[in-house]
């Protein structure tokens, strides 16, 4: 923003050069980052002589012999007076200047609004915040630092999908992804892959490249965006050319990662012992029929003859196996520039990353140009493209599949050696001996079962800017998103996966087409120097299609056959089509009386094709107000408040990403239809034409204030977020030819206080700057299909959560017998709980979707070119269940690697210990990993409260100083260091407390920790 | 002026674009119902539709047929070798743990459009080969829509011989078709007895419709769609389950179909135990069937975990080592003492298990759902009606009907004995010793089919389960549970008793 306001600047204070007794000169250079500033408006105090510093930040001005005062300003800067003397040479550094930041202003789609104008709540993040984060989407680097915004990984692996949630969970059966707007291209979020276990659709996309994040929290921000709306806007734009002479900016970093923790699981010896006390006591009832005894003798026999001597077994630490140190390196190139008419931002990069795990990898190449034109005193024209190729290597399949090769690694015995002795990898190992016998090394399937997907990416926005007049421009707007993801996996045919169908290879093809158009006017007026309006008015279009098709073929006749299709036998053939049209008419007017008090009204006609006829079109209103007190007379007694606002905001948005084709009855057809080699149709969508709108009605109340010249500055806002029409299903009668049938019949309330607090805690040379921010959220449905009546089988009940924990609560272990207990409904003992015993778990939020509250702090010091920065995140209150460990700890049904805790396991009469007897088989209930058909959910035994402090960001960078970077012909250098995940605090015991917000979180690949270094020059 | 017709170009298209007939979207993968149901071939493909729903593994793809037996006393459950748990409560008859295909409903309703259709002359028939096609069709539609009824309402139901307590609530048979939403009824139970008529009258029209084709059996020999000689075969199922002490009657009818089934020589019981076990082991197609639900190709294979072959059996390699398929239900030992170990095929059927830790007794399994050699595990078609248990109809309606001939239901029986290497039963083998082996035979011939439990429910006896309980004929576990949230989303709906 400041550069637009610098360009104005220039075209602003043009004057004429008087004839001068002698001339100084000098250099104007930012004290925050030692950058040049061009622009800057330098006055001969108490004259009109003056001038503006050039690109590079020089200026040059006639003075009287006598000398004076200089004084130097800039919109954002604090205004600096500086004596001349007998000087020639006055160099400066402007800071800046909190009170001014007022100015800044806020640019969606649509309009541009000063920040003293803005009545609704809106976060931001500079793109410095971000840079260099060895991130690969950037949807990530939002997490903990804008309050409100919540993000979950779906999925560690790099370019994985990612869950963005502003302002809580608004939806059941919806989306709960904000819309994304990527320099005018709107982008709805998702994972687009279909092979690849998890592809970003915001991963095409260099982080360095951005300037700024801005997210539209409340309606009054987001209405204008009516039908795409209601789970909040996240606006990203990407840096821009500023005029003068061309800037070269080269970034190179290199970091590693690892994994944050593994799961502690026993060795060989314990293992066996483990294995030998299961089957003495699933062999102690027989001791009745072959006496005493007979137990641990044919445990003994059993697990000599499957596993051999104990004591001379050796380990193997799987998890050490799977896993790699891996390698990340990152190289990015601009270049910008331009004169008064043309600007210009071109940039390049190529980031590959090899994961912590074996066979996962991500590459991706951005070309990037940003164009602005000038065409003529009335037109302008802004052209944006960004293209990307990403190339994803992942392997396995997420969830409980012994494919994936996390669950292969954490589930293999100890004892199984994965190579040969001539040192190659063991296909299928030894000791395979249970019901899962033929599993597979999962080394040899990360090798001989690849899988890659390619994501293509082009997003490009064209738009033409008319001055009609001084105060009206029209504004003409086109963007297009165009992907295409190929993606293709192979399955060995002496795999598990591949050997039913002799090998198979599939590929997979699909293309997004996402076009919109906007056509706005926009009138900007001030009358009598106090009544300021800012009026925009439009239309918009937008549609988007995604087709694709794929095969698979079996019966590979070589395994090094990897990505075709050639020579194998068609089994699937499929193809895949959506489509979805949005159009909008808009208008938002904000007006001010001498910015003092802001009144705005913003009003959408949204029509969306995802609903039925008659009712595809709503309308998404607001209203919202703000009153800057700091600028009433009566405050000027109070100097050390320099801004107070207050804010308050209501309105309508709606969420129209509900899936498709609810509203009309379909006839479909496929696999599931065809009946002995002929094809099959069958009624598949029973049409509900009443389906409407999902609307969230939020209220919004905020306070902003700036205390001793910005040393503290703070938002802080409170929202009531109604969602109103939930979509659920409403279970119908078989006889009707569907299960449900989707209505639109509950209520669901967010609610929350969000504040952000930013302070200098020491200034001057050394400067000490901190940054906090939490939310506090509660979330609760407030009515399902009919008063009162709640869906325990879809896990919704009216006063609670979405995502509440509900089940049967571990009671421990009877020391007498050493079997696992539960609290039944009454609060007594029971061996077997029954459905109706379970109850809402109190622990945390209770909640598996959203914590109590959750945020961040950054503190920042600085000295000289030194900066350091540690930015913390927290989450806390959130359950999760820690998969892995009950997994690894359960019943010995399968024969796979146990956890530490085993080691307490109960073993004799009298024991006090949690953790019950181990006996094979599913006899007692609730040691299995089920209770009333559920995940590790079913029962509370490994629920755990997933609360977490974390160490996300630990950066330290050094700013070599201006004269020793000019002797090297550069304009600046830069070297840093970052850290990543290098610390966490939680109680969790599950692999990372991390995880998307779910129940189960099995199989999927954690964040990972990383140290980057790296250089960054400019010249 | 230029800015001026670019500004209400822009005005123009705005308008436009702001009216519902811009929103319009057109579906690809799917079609909307004016395009749906008009020709023969969209009526056949729907057709193909409803007997995709065969295959479900709650169904004929697995548990219709496993669990009457895990229910009953043929099979046991050998979980704790194979840890898997499954099936678990099935073999204790916990209470819920049964069959639930109250589902049919679904596929049920696609029969009724496509028979409203065909009836209202919605598909346009162009020639004769179209006239044929769409009796055929009508004539199948029919024949799936009594299998999914007679299913349910045994399933669900008392015997009509045998009703406790009065509860004498059949299944809701619904005939009208539900095309959007306002149309979804909310029925209620009629009687068992209406239903047995309902399911009586489909078949009937059913065998006419075939019958009006041409062809002697509706289709050319293709026992993997229901053919006339299925409808008269399943008839014959049907007037055997009503037959009995009040509906004496029905075992006349029983008889008339089995031979009418019998005689179309659709299908012809086998020539000797060698063919027998070939048939079942080696054969896509069972020799023996006269319906049998067709698995084609991976796709359609439920896997070797889920597939009957995954239950039934398990593939060791050389050193022992499971390979696919679990084998956690066996044959049960009170099974395997009904049968003549030495001379019966049906025994050879069953392989004996290599002994293993946690499973100290060697076992057997049965091979019936066996793929054919060197194929995919757990990919084998599954039989809905075989030719031998016609004769085994006919013998039992033959000795129990109102005029007994003991001598055709021995004729009857000696079929199906000497086909398994089994000597025949001469004339000393009568009365009430007859009647004993007849139901010994049809317990060892349609062993792991899916019979067992209904043929003791339909004669209202106990079930001794393997280890000595016994699940009594009034017990509520007998009957199948509907579905709860078949409950909530209709008020009218009973739930049996005692769940």
């Amino acid at each position: 923003m400041r550069r637009i306001l610098l360009f104005i600047a220039v075209f602003t204070f043009s004057f004429g050069l008087y004839a001068q007794e002698r001339v100084v000169s000098g250099k104007v250079t930012s004290a925050d980052d030692g950058s040049t500033l061009p622009g800057v408006n330098v006055v001969l105090k108490g004259t009109t002589t003056g001038t503006v510093t050039d690109t590079d930040g020089n200026y040059k001005l006639s003075v009287p012999e006598s000398g004076g005062t200089l004084v130097f300003s800039f919109v954002g800067l604090t205004t600096i007076e500086v004596g001349i003397g007998s000087r020639s040479v006055v160099d400066v550094q402007m800071a800046s200047d909190f009170t001014q930041l007022n100015e800044v202003v806020v640019t969606d789609s649509y309009q541009s609004i000063k920040r003293a104008e803005l009545s609704g709540a809106v976060g931001s993040v500079g793109g410095k915040v971000i840079e260099n984060l060895p991130i690969p989407s950037l949807d990530r680097a939002l997490q903990g630092r804008i309050a409100g915004v919540q993000i979950n990984s779906s999925n560690g692996v790099p370019g994985g999908n990612t869950q963005v949630r502003i302002r809580g969970v608004g939806s059941i059966s919806g989306s709960n992804e904000p819309l994304y707007i990527v320099d005018g291209v709107q982008i709805t979020a998702g994972d687009r892959s279909r092979r690849i276990i998890s592809s970003n659709v915001l991963n095409g996309i260099n982080s360095n490249d951005i300037e700024n994040i801005e997210v539209l929290k409340d309606a009054a921000a987001a209405s204008i965006y009516g039908a795409q709306a209601a789970n909040g806007v996240v606006i990203i734009t990407t840096k821009k050319g500023k005029s003068g002479a061309v800037k070269f900016n080269a970034n190179y970093y290199y970091g590693t990662s690892d994994v944050i923790r593994k799961q502690p699981l026993i060795n060989s010896k314990q293992w066996m012992d483990l294995y030998q006390e299961g089957q003495a006591n699933f062999y102690q009832p027989y001791n009745s029929v072959f006496g005493e005894g007979f137990n641990t003798e044919i445990a003994d026999l059993v697990t000599e003859v499957n596993y051999g001597n104990s004591d001379a077994a050796n380990t193997y630490d799987w998890q050490d196996l799977v896993t790699q140190r891996g390698v990340i390196n990152n190289f990015d190139f601009s270049a910008s520039g331009g004169n008064e008419k043309n600007r210009f931002f071109v940039s390049a990069s190529v980031n590959k990353q090899e994961a912590q795990f074996i066979a996962t990898d991500f590459t991706r190449s951005t070309f990037k140009v940003n164009y602005d034109n000038q065409l003529s005193k009335k037109l302008s024209s802004s052209l944006s493209l960004n293209m990307s190729v990403v190339k994803q290597n992942t392997q396995g399949v997420g969830g409980f599949n012994t494919n994936n090769a996390l669950v292969g690694a954490i589930g293999r015995l100890p004892m199984a050696n994965p190579y040969l002795t001539n040192g190659q990898i063991n296909p299928n190992l030894t000791y395979a001996i249970g019901p899962l016998g033929n599993l597979s090394n999962p080394l040899w399937l990360a090798q001989v079962n690849p899988q890659q997907g390619s994501t293509k990416q082009l997003l490009a926005n064209y738009s033409v800017n008319y001055a009609i007049n001084n105060d009206l421009t029209f504004k003409s707007a086109y963007a297009i998103e165009y992907t295409v993801i190929d993606e293709w996996a192979f399955f060995d045919s002496r795999s598990p996966a591949g050997s039913a169908a002799a090998g198979l290879a599939q590929m997979f093809n699909t293309r997004v087409v996402n076009w919109s158009t906007d056509q706005t006017i926009n009138y900007v007026k001030t009358f009598n120097d106090k009544h300021n309006i800012n009026a925009v008015g439009g239309f918009s279009f937008r549609e988007q299609k995604l087709d694709g098709f794929n095969a698979t073929g079996q019966g590979v006749s070589n395994n090094e056959f990897k990505r075709t299709l050639v020579g194998t036998t068609p089994n699937v053939v499929n193809s895949v089509y959506g489509i979805f049209k949005l159009s909008g008419l808009f208008a938002r007017a904000v007006y001010s009386y001498d910015e003092k008090y802001v009144a705005t009204v913003t009003v959408r006609r949204d029509g969306s094709s995802r609903f039925g006829d008659g009712r595809k079109f709503g309308i998404f209103p607001s209203i919202s107000a703000a009153w800057n007190i700091h600028r009433e007379n009566f405050m000027n007694s109070l100097g050390f408040i320099n801004e107070l606002k207050l804010r308050a905001s209501f309105g309508r948005t709606g969420n129209q990403d509900i899936g498709a084709d609810f509203p009309i009855s379909l006839y479909g057809g496929g696999a599931a239809f065809a009946y002995n080699g002929g094809g099959g149709l069958s009624f598949t969508n029973l049409g509900n034409p009443q389906l409407q709108w999902e609307t969230n009605e939020t209220i919004n109340f905020g306070l902003d204030f700036s205390l001793l010249k910005g040393r503290i500055t703070a938002t802080t806002d409170y929202f009531i977020r109604n969602t109103k029409n939930l979509l659920l299903p409403q279970v119908l009668p078989s006889n009707s030819g569907f299960a449900t049938i989707i209505e639109n019949v509950g209520t669901l309330q967010n609610r929350g206080l969000e504040l952000g607090i930013s302070t200098v805690n020491i200034d001057g040379a050394f400067k000490w700057t901190t940054d906090f921010n939490v939310t506090f959220i509660k979330n609760e449905v407030t009515k399902l299909l009919r008063d009162g009546e709640d869906l325990p089988n879809n896990g919704l009940w009216v006063g609670r959560p979405l995502g509440q924990a509900w089940t049967a609560r571990y009671a421990g272990v009877n020391p007498a017998d050493g079997r696992a207990m539960w609290y039944d409904a009454n609060n007594n003992i029971t061996y077997d709980p029954q459905a109706n015993d379970r109850v809402f778990l109190s622990r945390g939020s209770g909640s598996f979707l959203l914590p109590d509250y959750y945020g961040g702090f950054t503190n920042t010091f600085t000295y000289k070119g030194f900066e350091v920065s540690a930015f913390f995140q927290f989450n806390i209150g959130q359950l999760a269940a820690s998969n892995f460990k009950a997994n690894s700890s359960m019943d010995y049904r399968f024969d796979t690697a146990q956890d530490e805790e085993m080691l307490e396991r109960w073993q004799k009469p009298g024991d006090i210990t949690d953790v019950p007897r181990i006996i094979p088989g599913a006899q007692e209930v609730g040691s299995a990993n089920s209770l009333f058909g559920g995940a590790i959910s079913g029962h509370d035994r490994f629920t755990e409260d997933a609360s977490y402090l974390r160490l996300k960001q630990l950066s330290i960078a050094y700013t070599l100083p201006a004269s020793l970077v000019s002797r090297l012909k550069l304009s600046s250098a830069r070297v840093y260091l970052q850290g990543v995940n290098l610390w966490t605090l939680t109680e969790f015991t599950g692999l990372d407390p991390e995880f998307a917000a779910n129940t189960s979180n099995i199989g999927v690949l954690p964040p990972s920790q990383g140290i980057i270094a790296g250089v960054q020059f400019g010249f | 002026m230029r800015l001026k017709i670019f500004l209400s170009l822009i005005l123009t298209a705005a308008i436009g674009f702001s009216c519902e007939e811009s929103l319009e979207v057109k579906t690809r993968s799917q079609l909307t119902e004016e395009l749906v149901l008009k020709d023969v071939t969209t009526a056949q493909s729907f057709l193909n539709g409803i007997l995709a729903t065969m295959r479900n593994g709650a169904y004929y793809g697995n548990n219709f047929v496993l669990f009457p037996e895990l229910l009953a006393d043929n099979c046991k459950l050998v979980n704790a070798g194979d840890r898997s748990g499954r099936g678990l409560n099935q073999s204790i008859n916990l209470s819920g743990a049964h069959i639930n295909i109250w589902f049919l409903y679904q596929p049920m309703n696609r029969i009724n459009i496509l028979l409203d259709a065909i009836n209202s002359g919605d598909i346009v028939i162009t020639s004769q080969a179209d006239a044929i096609t769409v009796n055929r069709v009508k004539a199948q539609a029919l024949f799936m829509r009594a299998l999914f009824y007679f299913d349910l309402v045994r399933t669900y139901a008392h015997n009509p011989n045998y009703i406790i307590n009065n509860w004498d609530k059949g299944v809701p048979y619904i005939t009208e078709p539900v095309r959007s939403k306002d149309e979804i009824a909310f029925p209620n139970r009629p009687t068992i007895l209406s239903n047995y008529e309902a399911i009586e009258s489909d078949l009937l029209a059913a065998i006419d419709a075939f019958t009006a084709t041409g062809s002697p059996n509706g289709v050319t020999v293709n026992r993997n769609v229901p053919s006339r000689a299925a409808a008269q075969a399943l008839l014959a199922r049907v007037y055997l389950y009503w037959a009995g002490p009040l509906y004496p009657e029905k075992y006349a009818l029983a008889s008339q179909y089995a031979t009418e089934a019998i005689n179309s020589a659709f299908a012809v019981p086998v020539a000797n135990g060698a063919a027998l076990n070939t048939q079942w082991t080696v054969n896509t197609v069972n020799a023996e069937s006269i319906f049998e639900v067709a698995f084609n190709g991976n796709a359609e294979n439920l896997g070797g975990d889920n597939a009957l072959q995954g239950w039934y059996t398990r593939q060791v390699n050389a050193a022992g080592q499971r390979v696919t398929g679990w084998g956690d239900v066996i044959a049960s030992d009170e099974l395997l003492a009904e049968y003549n170990q030495t001379l019966d095929a049906r025994f050879t059927l069953l392989t004996q298990r290599a002994v293993r830790d946690f499973e100290p007794v060697a076992s057997r399994e049965t091979r019936k759902y066996n793929a054919i050699t060197g194929a995919v595990f757990g990919l084998d078609n599954v039989p809905v009606i075989l030719i031998p248990e016609m004769y085994l109809i006919r013998a039992e309606a033959n000795l129990l009907g109102a005029a007994p001939d003991e001598n055709a239901a021995r004729a009857d029986l000696n079929i199906v004995r000497t086909r398994c290497g089994l000597t025949a039963l001469d004339g000393t083998t009568t009365g009430a010793a007859l009647v004993t082996e007849l139901f010994a035979e049809r317990r060892r011939e349609l062993a792991f089919e899916g019979h067992r439990l209904f043929d003791l429910t339909r004669r209202g006896l106990d079930v001794l389960k393997p280890g000595g309980n016994v699940i009594e004929y009034e017990d509520f576990r007998v009957l199948a549970n509907i579905p709860l949230a078949e409950i909530q989303g209709n008020v009218n709906l009973e739930q049996n008793p005692g769940y």
